[in-house]
């Protein structure tokens, strides 16, 4: 390289688009069916969670459906008060890949435990590829 | 808690049961669907759980594929209950298959977009 002369790093963008990938379904329910066939059994679907008293711990299960293009992918689920905006889980990191097929999904399926100190709205924040990809609310409800 | 419709989960399943309560659960939830065969008739149920303000919707879903114009497989009207933010549907539908393909589920609420899911059926041996 002549003296004088400094390398520049290539502005150019890759001529291979990068995968993307994006949520396309969550669920929370109470019991997992994993079937042979490879399809899934949601029991107990509810987008609300019910309690006589609290501080109360609950039990279920959360599936993420994703979709997007061939490549590795990686999902980072995470719960926060919408209220604080506290955080209420240590975040969920999954990675995973997507197959070169002309429509291909991936189902995540997570057992939950989750400690709920009283009524407000929640929401599950779901980040694919380091972008929030989509925000679920729901409520925490005090029943008499 | 919300100012619009949002549609927490679409798929399909074999089928939709419910409890006492109405609590769903769905059996048999499918990303593809694979035939020996074609043509071929298929039923499934398709599940739709909608979070919005208390009001009526009303919910269609539309088949759409490449060398057809896309078929209304389900229209109705959603009832949100005030005591409530969010309801669901759940269809069973039967569907005809001429060929292998790609197929897309689209879902209008109030007669706006607000979905679409690409869908494979293939032949297999």
């Amino acid at each position: 390289m002549p003296k004088g002369k400094t390398l520049k790093a290539s502005t150019r963008k890759s001529a291979i688009p990068k995968p993307t990938a994006r949520v396309v379904t969550m669920a929370m329910y109470d019991y997992h069916i994993a079937e042979d066939t490879g399809k899934h059994g949601l029991v107990g679907i509810f987008d609300t969670f019910w309690s006589k008293q609290f501080p109360t711990r609950v039990a279920f299960y959360l599936y993420v459906k994703s979709t997007g293009t061939p490549g590795r992918h990686s999902a980072q689920i995470e719960l926060k008060d919408k209220t604080s905006g506290k955080h209420l889980i240590e975040p969920l990191t999954y990675e995973f890949s997507l197959p070169d097929k002309p429509v291909a999904y991936i189902d995540l399926v997570s057992q939950m435990s989750l400690d709920l100190a009283g009524p407000g709205v929640l929401e599950w924040q779901v980040y694919v590829d380091g972008k929030l990809s989509e925000a679920y609310p729901f409520q925490v409800v005090k029943v008499d | 808690m919300l100012d619009k419709p949002q549609v927490n989960v679409f798929v399909l399943c074999d089928r939709v049961v419910r409890d006492q309560r109405g609590k769903p659960s769905l059996l048999g939830v499918f990303n593809l669907l694979n035939f020996p065969a074609f043509p071929v008739t298929f039923s499934f149920f398709l599940f739709a759980q909608i979070t919005a303000p208390p009001g009526d919707y009303r919910i269609a879903v539309h088949l759409a594929s490449d060398e057809a114009f896309p078929q209304k497989l389900f229209e109705g009207t959603l009832t949100i209950p005030k005591e409530s933010d969010g309801a669901d549907i759940a269809p069973n539908v039967t569907m005809p298959f001429d060929h292998p393909g790609l197929f897309e589920f689209r879902l209008y609420i109030n007669d706006a977009p607000v979905l679409t899911r690409p869908f494979q059926v293939r032949q297999v041996a």
